[in-house]
């Protein structure tokens, strides 16, 4: 480092300064991280594919979070927004992967504690992430946002990127698909699929 | 495309995911083959986000704490940006000056080593004049001075 180089640190503008500061304090990102961390995982772990991949992408959606400029929103709004950044993380890195088909099922599975028991639960996790993995990043995280996290229609828009009025046939789509994959499977109930 | 809607859509889905299914809406399921879709749906989709729900995940305050690292660091490169282009910018220069000097230098030290050989020559077939010694201190002199003028820089420092 060139002697001139301390001296611009020790002068960081107001700007920069600025530039450091989070738009929420310590406590209150706590609180808002114990509610939304775990949620976001899951999300972040089913479209990506990687229970490892998700982990790095948490700590970079939060990142981006708090250096986010945003207007004053509500919790709910601000969950949605947090899902936007970890959804255009995700699709980035699908874009840099050029996957978009990932073996979410073995990434998955393989990650997950107590994924290798013999249970009857883990084996029907096993047995749905595989159909999922069969299905594309958008139809999965359709159906993660409707089913999981039961966001409306409005709020599935915003955080997948598309016009709240598509959602509804999107949605439908992807319902279709996993239903054709579980019965292919032979995971649907007698009966489902038939329609 | 024409999408099937049914008004206790959302009730369906809630009660799938809470696995709390009321008399009537059980019989709705039923017989709506669109609810019974969404019920079925709802239900592999929880299964499914239990598959996460076990893994460890970082406490809040080290994800705030490395946050505030990373924005510390990235204002500081920011800062220095400008400092590293200036001195990239130098070395740059420095290297065309040196190669412009070299250009220059590299003809006139040419002409004056062929003029010792041609000055040697002439004492040789003379019978007298300067020998290898002579042509070696020659040579070896300006290295001397250098190595003179860098010890006494030091020794002034």
């Amino acid at each position: 480092m060139i002697p001139g180089m301390s001296v611009a640190l020790d002068r960081l503008t107001a700007r920069e300064e600025s530039l450091e500061a989070f738009s929420m304090d310590e406590e209150a990102f706590r609180g808002f991280y114990a509610r939304t961390s775990r949620p976001l995982h899951g999300y972040l772990a089913h479209i990506a594919g990687s229970v490892t991949l998700a982990d790095d992408l948490l700590q970079e959606s939060y990142y981006r979070f708090l250096r986010a400029r945003r207007p004053t929103m509500t919790d709910d709004q601000m969950k949605s927004y947090l899902f936007k950044i970890g959804s255009n993380l995700v699709r980035d890195h699908l874009r840099g992967a050029k996957h978009r088909e990932l073996p979410a099922a073995e990434g998955l599975v393989e990650n997950t504690p107590g994924a290798g028991d013999e249970g009857e639960a883990a084996g029907r996790r096993a047995d749905v992430a595989r159909v999922l993995a069969e299905m594309t990043p958008r139809y999965r995280q359709l159906l993660w946002m409707a089913y999981v996290e039961g966001a409306s229609h409005v709020e599935i828009a915003q955080v997948v990127g598309l016009k709240s009025q598509s959602v509804r046939p999107l949605l439908f789509r992807a319902r279709e698909k996993m239903l054709a994959l579980l019965k292919k499977h032979g995971l649907a109930p007698a009966g489902e699929g038939d329609r | 495309m024409n999408v099937p809607a049914c008004d206790l859509e959302d009730a369906v889905l809630r009660a799938a995911k809470l696995g709390r299914f009321t008399g009537e809406l059980r019989e709705h399921a039923r017989t709506c083959a669109l609810c019974a879709d969404v019920a079925l749906a709802a239900s592999f989709m929880s299964s499914e986000s239990a598959a996460t729900a076990e893994h460890p995940l970082p406490d809040g305050a080290l994800v705030y704490w490395k946050s505030q690292l990373r924005a510390k660091r990235e204002a500081a490169a920011r800062a220095t940006r400008p400092i590293l282009l200036v001195e990239q910018a130098a070395w740059a220069c420095a290297i065309v000056v040196a190669g412009a000097v070299a250009m220059w230098a590299i003809p006139a030290l040419t002409a004056s080593s062929e003029a010792v050989v041609s000055a040697r020559a002439a004492a040789t077939s003379q019978g007298s004049g300067l020998g290898v010694g002579t042509l070696l201190a020659l040579a070896l002199l300006p290295i001397a001075l250098t190595i003179t003028v860098i010890q006494t820089a030091k020794t002034g420092n």
